[in-house]
Formats: structure tokens, sequence, C-alpha cells
């Protein structure tokens, strides 16, 4: 994995180098030329492609900025991907140009903006900021980089050598020329991993800018290249950190996050045969903790067969501090996957960017307006007094203190109050019944005619329900969100997808000294795990929510699978009844 | 303004080609080109990269590439696409076309029974197309697509795809870098390329049309002493054939070669020259084969050779290079420097 070393992009001091002018004046010529050539009634395809890139040059252009420090010295590129503004740029360049939280960003438009800088991601060389202005702002989307083959059409937009001087970006146009890089970074950090290398001219100043793909979604962010001796400018070898690698770390940087990245904390290496063996598993470590072992054989990593021990490290790079992993081994001849949670890589990093409280609300915020829309339809919607439903827990077979198949219980709220579970026999007289009061952090069982042996995380699960529960009663404006805390990114592994999409999670501390952490996609909006743990005796209970259909106007999980702490059951939901 | 006019002309050809391309118009190059290219892996010396890039030119492994000093490892190892590691035996060197012929080799691992340790393959390979009535490439041109596989800056490991590069084809045309650029002993002609190829760990990159057929190999470095700009070419097919025939006997006339002898068809004085190194050697005679023309027309050990049939020779690859082009009954005239004079020879072809 030595590498021949290359070269951030940023450009401090501008040497406007004759290759940059010569550069600056191909593209003008370019572009004066591709609207020439068009023959008049344009019908052959190459004319139709050509104008389709050109339009989708127009469409995507406006979403790349230059990025200034306040001095308007130097700088680098970026893009934005939401109509408020949020934007994606390099780590370097918010470290070089924004020593002071602050900075500009010219659109294409001509108009400067101030921008702040919200959480970065300095081991994959990522920083994300907000134009303060109100938008809408022009914003590209991001595209799925995983899609990326050799040879398809590279388009780079940014700001080499500080060219433009009415912020439009300049153009450059070619190949990808190589996918699943891996180019090594200093000390941990500004590591490129999974990356895609392109043959589009990229320079000094396109730090931070987009990589397009031919329909003009972000497959990736430029931030460095391949240098030889002559200088630090273009030689044909690009490289940009994908966008999908990029997706799992913008809910982290989004709330203003420091963004860390995961480690297995085991390395594997190559045996005479070529077969993947782990010949390191650190002590303590999650992977250890998982029962993986030096000598073992590695099969795949989250579904993703491993050829070499750089492609291990390749890919190992593009995860999140604190995802689950599904890892397949051969040990011993046996085939087995077990889901680990990585470690962080480089636990000591800091970031000049402290956490911002502000940033953080505003980003939990957005959550749970995504949250309300996703459960009663949009953000305004009449929301219900109160709710009950039936539900019917399931125990696995041959899980701890599942002496029965099933019992079955409601479990109903009404405005503020309690959380009550009551539970119901088989011939329909009531059981004993746990209460959860929020206020009071209390929980009360209320055994009438037999022991009830409650599980401990059962009161931890239970007033994760009446958070949860509040959030849905509850307009956004009046809940208390100095109590909550958005905790970056999560997975969901629940339906046991490669990939079960990337969730917001959501931090509230219930009772004493447990915290729960809602995981809500980012996508869709829905809450889709939940996992609650218990600080001092570190139980922790996981709670999957699925079967998610819609009941008088609310659309909500009818089913939830709970794990941990010895207890497996699953909790099926029924019998929905909303008090208006 | 004046660069407007120049950087028209390339882009013409440039802009409407590849929009030919966006729908994958060069997936077809690359799917050939890319498992036909070896990753090399030998001696670094100073700012000399350790690692390059050869051609497969045929199914049992043999290998081109440029003339390094990579290839002067004790191991050199090659890796093909499917990650599989070879040693890579130099089978020729071409010091006047800068070239090399490699041969793959089973990795040694010691143990192994010496009998079937030089069966390797079959590996994909680029017919050089070198049979007799081998002409140039005529199917490329100027304006026409090529792509560039290799490892430059060794971005690329074990069974990682090479790095491409797409470009234009500007020209085919002579390089005669002797009087503005570093010592660059090959004079032949090559194909003018608009990506940027000239990197370290480049040269030996295969160049294919859009078709993915071999159109030329990227060849050394050629920097300008001038502007300290790089030259982007490759060499082309039929000069790569040249060699390639030398090289293996293929061609009819030469066809019972020793495979490390210089051709039969040129003039043989029997002066054999100082050896070094590779470049910029001053063409100092170190022996003279006794009997042989040189000697009977009066060269010595230590004459520095000036001249050779009125050209000047300003090193031991330009007079290995000027040597190869006459024909063996032909009369050479030599001047040297012996000491303080300049002596003119006269050497009368050896009678057959």
């Amino acid at each position: 994995m030595c590498k021949r070393p290359t070269f951030r992009l940023t450009l401090l001091t501008l040497a406007l180098s004759l290759e940059g002018a010569a550069f600056g004046a191909v593209l003008a010529a370019a572009v004066t030329i591709a609207r020439g050539a068009e023959p008049p009634d344009g019908a052959d395809p190459v004319s139709q492609a050509e104008r389709r890139r050109v339009e989708m040059i127009q469409r995507v252009g406006p979403s790349v900025v230059c990025l200034f420090d306040r001095n308007q010295r130097g700088g680098g590129s970026g893009v934005l991907i939401d109509p408020e503004g949020y934007g994606l740029t390099n780590y370097h360049v918010v470290a070089a140009i924004v020593e002071a939280k602050g900075g500009l960003a010219g659109l294409s438009d001509g108009k400067l903006h101030d921008i702040e800088v919200l959480g970065t991601d300095p081991t994959g060389d990522v920083a994300m900021f907000r134009l303060t202005d109100a938008g809408p702002f022009p914003y590209a989307s991001l595209g799925d980089s995983d899609a990326v083959r050799l040879g398809d059409t590279a388009v780079v937009m940014g700001n080499p050598f500080t060219l433009s001087e009415d912020y439009t970006p300049s153009v450059t146009l070619g190949l990808v020329t190589g996918v699943h890089r891996y180019q090594k970074g200093v000390k941990g950090n500004l590591t490129y991993t999974d990356c895609i290398q392109v043959d589009a001219s990229v320079n000094p100043g396109n730090s931070g800018g987009p990589l397009f793909n031919a329909a003009g979604e972000v497959i990736g962010i430029t931030g460095r290249i391949s240098v030889n001796t002559r200088g630090r400018y273009n030689v044909g070898l690009g490289y940009a950190i994908s966008s999908n690698q990029i997706k799992r770390f913008i809910p982290a940087m989004r709330a203003g996050l420091l963004a860390r990245h995961g480690t297995l904390q085991a390395t594997v290496d190559a045996d005479n045969e070529g077969r993947i063996v782990f010949n390191r598993v650190a002590a303590d470590s999650n992977a250890e903790k998982a029962g993986i072992h030096r000598g073992d054989r590695l099969l795949a990593f989250d579904g993703v067969p491993i050829t070499s021990g750089n492609h291990y490290a390749s890919l190992l790079g593009t995860y999140p501090a604190d995802w689950p992993v599904p890892i397949e081994i051969d040990q011993e001849g046996q085939r087995r996957t077990s889901i680990v949670r990585l470690d962080a890589v480089n636990p000591k990093l800091k970031t000049p960017f402290a956490p911002d409280r502000d940033i953080n609300i505003r980003a939990v915020e957005r959550v749970l307006r995504a949250f309300a829309k996703a459960t009663l339809g949009s953000a305004d919607a009449r929301r219900p007094m109160g709710w009950k439903w039936t539900v019917v827990r399931e125990f696995a077979q041959g899980a701890a203190g599942a002496a029965k198949a099933s019992e079955c219980y409601e479990v109903s709220q009404t405005g503020d109050g309690p959380v009550r579970m009551q539970r119901r026999y088989e011939d329909g007289s009531p059981g004993p019944m746990i209460t959860y009061d929020d206020h009071t952090a209390t929980q009360r069982v209320d055994a009438t005619s037999e022991a009830f042996d409650m599980a401990p995380d059962v009161g931890m699960v239970l007033s994760s329900l009446y958070v949860l529960q509040r959030w849905m009663l509850e307009p956004v404006e009046t809940i208390d969100l100095t109590k909550v805390t958005h905790g970056g990114a999560d997975r969901s592994v629940g339906e046991g997808s490669r990939d079960g999409g990337i969730l917001n999670v959501l931090e509230w501390p219930v009772g004493q000294n447990a915290v729960a952490k809602f995981g809500l996609d980012t996508e869709s909006g829905r809450l889709l795990q939940l996992r609650v743990r218990d600080v001092p005796s570190g139980a922790e209970a996981t709670v999957d929510f699925l079967d998610y259909r819609s009941v008088g106007g609310i659309t909500w999980p009818h089913r939830m699978e709970v794990r941990g702490a010895g207890l497996e059951y699953r909790d099926v939901l029924s019998n929905w009844e909303l008090t208006p | 303004m004046r660069w407007a006019t120049i950087a028209r002309y390339p882009l013409i050809a440039s802009l409407i080609a590849p929009v030919a391309a966006l729908g994958g118009g060069f997936d077809r190059a690359i799917d050939a080109v890319v498992p036909r290219v070896v990753k090399l892996y030998g001696l670094s010396v100073g700012s000399q990269a350790g690692y390059g890039t050869g051609v497969l030119v045929s199914s049992d492994g043999l290998v081109l590439t440029v003339l390094s000093l990579l290839i002067d490892a004790r191991r050199v190892r090659a890796v093909t696409s499917d990650g599989t590691v070879y040693e890579a035996e130099v089978v020729r060197r071409d010091p006047s076309r800068q070239l090399a012929l490699l041969r793959l080799k089973p990795p040694d691992h010691g143990g192994e029974a010496a009998g079937s340790r030089d069966a390797v393959g079959p590996f994909p390979y680029f017919d050089l197309k070198c049979g007799a009535d081998a002409t140039r490439e005529e199917s490329l041109r100027p304006g026409d697509w090529v792509i560039a596989a290799g490892n430059p800056f060794k971005v690329a490991e074990g069974a990682e795809p090479v790095s491409i590069a797409h470009g234009v084809f500007s020209a085919r045309t002579e390089l005669d870098a002797r009087r503005q650029v570093k010592e660059f002993p090959y004079r032949g002609d090559v194909l003018v390329i608009d990506a940027v190829t000239s990197n370290p760990g480049a040269p030996g990159s295969a160049v294919v049309d859009l078709e993915g057929r071999f159109v030329g190999m990227i060849g050394r470095e050629v920097v300008s002493n001038l502007t300290h700009t790089h030259f982007n070419y490759a060499v082309p097919r039929d000069v790569l054939c040249e060699f390639f025939n030398e090289a293996t006997g293929a061609m009819p006339r030469a066809a019972s070669a020793a495979i490390a002898s210089p051709s039969e068809a040129a003039v043989d004085p029997g002066i054999r020259l100082t050896r070094t190194g590779y470049r910029n050697i001053p063409p100092l005679v170190d022996r003279v084969r006794r009997g042989s023309p040189a000697e009977l027309a009066g060269v010595r050990k230590d004459d520095l050779i000036l001249s050779l049939n009125g050209k000047s020779v300003a090193n031991a690859e330009e007079y290995d290079e000027q040597l190869r082009s006459i024909p063996r009954d032909r009369p050479l005239d030599l001047v040297v420097r012996r000491g303080r004079s300049i002596v003119a020879i006269h050497i009368e072809p050896e009678k057959r």
C-alpha cells in the first residue's frame, strides 16, 4: 500500500501559471465550439449527445460554488446539495481558508454569500458548509458511485487556479480511468479510500468541487491528484471521494459533528494460496468480542467478497465508526457471519471546528420534521391526542424467559400522560400493568395477581416509546429540542439487507442512566431502529420497526422486533386506535 | 488572441469524438486493453521509478516494455491483470529504440520441480501482426481516439485494473530529440497523443484505438531541456515489430539469428565500445576484434569515434543505430580522436 505521494489541491497563494492560462483558454474555446458546431437540425446522434451534455452542464453548473476565505485569498470549490444551501467540499479546503468558521462562497450568478462550516470529516477529507443567506439555492443531487464503471464520462467542475472572476465554474471532461482506488493519507487523515480516478483535468483550486456523471449527478468530490516532479498540476490522474462514502457521513456533518471513520482493529493478509486471513485482531476490539480470531479467513465484508488486503483496507475506510457491518468468516471450516459494530479510527482525532449546539439542534429539527411528514403525511397534519394498540408479543423459540409462545398486551397513552402497558390473558381478563411516566422518570409495576417477571430492558424500551409518541403527537415547535441530540449516522440492518439505508440518529436520555438512540431513515424519514443502552449495566436492547402501514392517516410500523438483554421477542401491533 | 487559433484545431476533433463515446464508446477498447498489460516492479534508482508497465505480446508470456533501469533488478516482478505475480527475465534489450523484451516465468517459490517451471500462460495478448507483409498501421488517422492503459504512479496494485487515459492521436512524426531535449537516442517515428501519458510508471503502457486494436506503446519519458515540457507519444506498432522480429527471429532474413546477437544484415567492422550504462556514453572503442576489418584498417582501443560515413556520432547508441542501417557490403569511413590528433580511417568490408 505504499504509494507515491499525491498532493492536496488547495490554492493558498495563487500562482497563475502559463499552463493555467492556456487551460482556461482551451475551456473558453471548448464552450464556443460546442455551441457553434451544432447543426441546425441537430438530429444526428453526435449532435444530440453533445447537446445533452451542454444542457447538463448548464443545468448543474450553478450548484458549483467557489470558496474563499474572508480576505478572498486563495480558495477551493464546493457543491450545493440541497435548496437550503447545504454544500460539500474538502476538509483541507475549509481547514485552510476558514479558520474563523467563516468564509465566502461565490455562486455562478456572481453573488457572494457568507458560509458557515458545519461538521467535518478530516479522515475522509470532506466537510459540510451552509450558505447563511436564505434560499432557495441551485443544487445538485448525489448519485450512486457504486454504479460508476471504468470508461464512464467524467465531468469535473470547480475553480482551478482561481481563474473565475465571476464565480462561474470551469468545466473539464474526461473518463473514469480507475475505480475502487486507494490513496494513502497523512497520519490516517485525508485518506482516499475506494475513490474514483479520472483523467479529466483536476488542478489546484478544484479541491472540494464535484465530479459529475453523464446524468449530472454528483458521484464524487475531487480533492487530490498525482503529481510529477514537474509541479503541482494535472498530469492526467485526479481522484474523487466517492458519493456513497460521503452519504454515510453527511448526517454527522450536517449536525456539526466531527465525523469518525470506523475500523475493525484487525488486519488481514493473503496467505500462500491467496486466501485472505486475519493476521492480527486487537484485544478488546469489537471484532474480538464478536469472536473473530487470528487465522480466521475473511470471506466477505458487508457482502463484498474480499480479494486482497488492499481491497479490504479500501472498503473499510468508507464506513463510519459504530456502524454495524456483517463480516463473513471461515473459522476452522465453519462459515458464519457476525455483525460487528466498527471501532473508531484515530479516536483522539481533534478538529478546529468545535461541535456547535445550534447547528446540532437545527439538524434535530430537520429530522423531526421529516419524521412528522413521514408519519402524518405532512408536517402540518392534525395530530391525534392519544393512541392505543394491541400488542401480541411472540417469543423466539428457546429464548430466555420464553416459557410461553406469546403474550398479549394493550399499550396506550393519552396526551402527555404516562404510557401504560396492560397484560391481557387469553380469556380477556387483565393481568399486571407497567406504567412509565417520563416526567418523573419512574416506572411502576402494578402486579395484582402474579409476580411480574420483567426484564430490565422492557422499561427502557417503554420509555423510548413514550418519547416516540411525543414526537408524533406534538408539533415540532413544542418539543423541547434541548433534550435531543443529533448523534450522527447509523445504518439499518433490520431486514438483513446489505445496506439497509442510512439513518439519522437522535439521542434522548431515558430515565436516570439510559440513552435511547432513534434511527430515522435519511430518505423516507421513518423510524427504523431504536437502540437503548443502560449505561451503568451496559444492558442494551435493539428494536427494529418493520411493516409500515397507514392506519387512520398515520403511517406506523406494525411489527417491532426486540433483541438484546436476554430477551428475544417480536411485537406484532394490531387494533390501532387513535384518539382525535 | 493567438492561443485561440492554436487551441481550436485539436479541439474540433476532440469535441466531436467524445460525444460518440458518451454512450460507452470506450468500453470495447478498455475491455481489450486492460487484461493485456502487466504491472512491472524492479530496480529503483534515484528519481527513476522502480515500477512500470509492459504489454503482453504472446500467449506464452512475452512482454514488451521500454528500456529502463527497473529491468536491471536482480528480480523483476510482473503482475498480470488477475493479480498473479510472475518473474520476468530480460530476453533482449534494444538501446537504439529504447525497448526491451521480457519473458514471464513462474514465481520462484524455491521448492518446485525444475521441469515444469517455465510453462506459463496462456495469457491474453496483443498480436503485433509482424509477419513479412507487416506494414504501417494505416487505420489510425489524426483525430482518432486512442486509449492508453498502464500503471502511472503505481496507482493499481495486485488484481486492480490499471489506469487508463484517453486522448486524440494527433500525428505520426519523426522524433528527432537530439537538439533540444534531454539526450534520447530513439529517432524513429512516433505517434503524438494529446493525453498526458508521460508520467512515472507509464512508459510501456499499451495504446489502442476505439476498436481495441493495438497501435503502439508509450515510450520513455522525453523532456525538453528548454521548456521542461514532457512529450506525450507512443512508439508505433510497426517499430515495435522491427524490434520484436529481431528479438524473436520471426523475420525470414533473420530466421536463424541468435536472440542476443546483432542483426546479421548489418555491417560489423568488429569494434566493441565501452559499455557502462545506458545514457550518453561516449563512443569509445573498448576492444577491436582480432582479424576484423576494423583491426586491418587500424582502429585501436581508446579511439573516440567522432563520425561515421560523414554523420556525427554523439554516443554509443547512435553508433549502434547508424551501423544498423548500413548494409554489410559497404565500406565505412570513420573519423576518430586518438590522443590529441584526429584520424580518418577507411574500413573495407569483410570479403565473403
